[in-house]
């Protein structure tokens, strides 16, 4: 298959490239007009096949999908809800999503759209960084207003215990228990998670969640009804019939 | 005789969030005032809302990113079902889902024609130079990758195992029946030999032919870990060693290609 790729673009000459930094691939590379009429599937398959042998030519074929797919990668990343600090800014996440579908695109399934894969590498990246992101305690922007040799109590020494009573932490830990249950059997998939998330149990309307999930009003409410029905099954097979029973675990807990 | 009317389902949601205007409200209570089920109903959606908060403020440890991928773009089955049921009453991870929707989105409807192209970035072709120059791009010889201390761990943890694992071979081979994938476990240890757990991979081809094991559930928590394939026939022992890349163990390997190792261990 890469073979026929390779003779269907009639013209595998090799010239020398400037555009690649600190000389690195810039010996010989195929003929970057012919890549431009690749398939992105025989792009891919041509990057492959040079990698092994030849990095020059593989690289012409990356920078081609990178051309392809730039505007997705800085467009999926810019337009997140997510803000980055000035010190992993947008263009680091980017170069890194870049970096990592170099390193990726040999595990592309044919079945998606490469659009798909690489949105994907990208939204794992940010995600990765976000939570990279909010682990560093330098990203609290009150630190820097601490003297660090201060003898006054800190706010954390300040703040009351959140700790509840050991009775009331016994009851939350059974609540806890029944719900996580509960929504581990109920919920088949993502859409089920996000719509006992932000509209059976939290305070979102079916317009806020289709625009931020990407889904239509009415599978919000088709979803949203047969989820009510599996979660009044679930809690009356278990002897939950009222809200003090759930509130305070009084049902059967057997499964 | 008057017939029941339906139960108001969407404006019970809308009630119990606050999201109905008074006329809506009086005309819904009148419904919960006649009709026990639903009041049954609205008093267990909202001991639901309240209990909410016990599962969030409990909420310690997200899953991985991997998994939350997997969750949004793989079959549902193969998703974990706690994974499921995290994300239903976690909210940064649930933000995280409407990226990944948010980004299939644009990515569906994308067309790069439509698009000014792009360059590589200068700071990628870095980390590219870096990575290629790195052991990381590829195979390692099985002499530098796994010292013979740690390779008579593994030899002894498996020779001590032998039910433990013939169950994990039998889970791997009854969920593969029929299927086009072979199932396989992977013993995954730590640095010092000592077990840790058992993953599941699928054996399969890979577009370009050649043979691959791909995590089960595609979780890319292993990436860029060691893996070592461990042959042992006639008496005799032989190690192949790899890098997973994502969820994938490429065996560059012909022979580890061709035939079943008999145990593919990961160095966490």
């Amino acid at each position: 298959m890469l073979e026929c790729a390779l003779h269907a673009t009639g013209h595998l000459t090799l010239f020398t490239s400037e555009r690649m930094p600190n000389g690195y691939g810039a010996e010989a590379e195929l003929d970057a007009g012919g890549l431009d009429n690749l398939s992105d599937e025989e792009l891919v398959d041509l990057f492959l096949a040079r990698s092994r042998s030849d990095r020059p030519s593989a690289h012409l074929c990356f920078e081609k999908i990178i051309a392809r797919y730039h505007w997705l990668i800085a467009h999926v990343v810019r337009s997140s809800r997510f803000r980055y600090p000035a010190w992993d800014s947008a263009d680091d996440v980017i170069s890194r999503v870049v970096f990592k579908v170099y390193r990726g695109l040999a595990q592309w399934r044919r079945q998606g759209k490469l659009s798909s894969f690489i949105a994907r590498i990208a939204s794992s990246e940010m995600i990765d960084t976000i939570r990279r992101v909010g682990r560093d305690k330098s990203w609290d922007q009150y630190a820097a207003a601490v003297d660090p040799d201060s003898d006054a109590p800190t706010a954390v020494d300040l703040a009351p215990s959140r700790e509840p009573s050991p009775e009331a932490q016994l009851v939350s830990n059974e609540q806890r228990e029944i719900v996580d249950r509960l929504l581990t059997d109920v919920c088949k998939d993502w859409k089920d998670s996000v719509i006992v998330n932000e509209y059976i149990i939290g305070n979102q309307n079916a317009k806020e969640i289709c625009a931020k999930y990407e889904m239509s009003e009415d599978l919000v409410y088709q979803r949203a009804r047969r989820l009510k029905v599996r979660l009044l099954k679930w809690l009356e097979e278990r002897g939950i019939t009222s809200a003090d029973s759930l509130l305070g675990s009084g049902g059967s807990k057997g499964a | 005789m008057a017939r029941k009317p339906a139960h108001p389902d969407t404006q019970l949601f809308d009630y119990l969030s606050g999201a109905l205007d008074a006329s809506a409200v009086r005309e819904l209570e009148a419904h919960l005032d006649a009709c026990p089920d639903c009041a049954r109903a609205a008093q267990l959606l909202r001991a639901l809302k309240s209990a909410r908060h016990v599962t969030v403020s409990a909420v310690s440890e997200h899953p991985d990113t991997s998994e939350i991928a997997a969750l949004f773009y793989g079959k549902s089955s193969r998703a974990r079902a706690q994974t499921r049921a995290h994300v239903a009453t976690c909210q940064s991870c649930a933000e995280e889902i409407a990226e990944y929707a948010r980004a299939e989105a644009y990515a569906s409807e994308y067309n790069p024609a439509d698009h000014a192209s792009g360059e590589v970035p200068s700071a990628s072709w870095e980390m590219i130079r870096e990575w290629e120059e790195s052991s990381f791009a590829k195979p390692r010889a099985s002499s530098e990758a796994i010292s013979q201390d740690l390779l008579a761990k593994l030899f002894k943890l498996i020779g001590e195992r032998p039910d433990w694992l013939r169950e994990a071979r039998r889970t791997a081979t009854e969920a593969a029946a029929g299927a086009a994938s072979r199932g396989v476990p992977v013993i995954v240890v730590d640095r010092s030999g000592a077990l840790r757990s058992v993953e599941m991979f699928e054996r399969m081809t890979d577009a370009s032919g050649a043979g691959v094991l791909r995590h089960a559930t595609k979780s890319e928590r292993f990436d860029a870990r060691p893996v070592h394939a461990l042959h042992e026939a006639d008496g005799r022992q032989r190690v192949v060693s790899y890098r997973i890349r994502l969820d994938t163990i490429r065996l560059e390997d012909a022979r580890a290609a061709s035939e079943m190792a008999d145990y593919f261990i990961i160095e966490e």
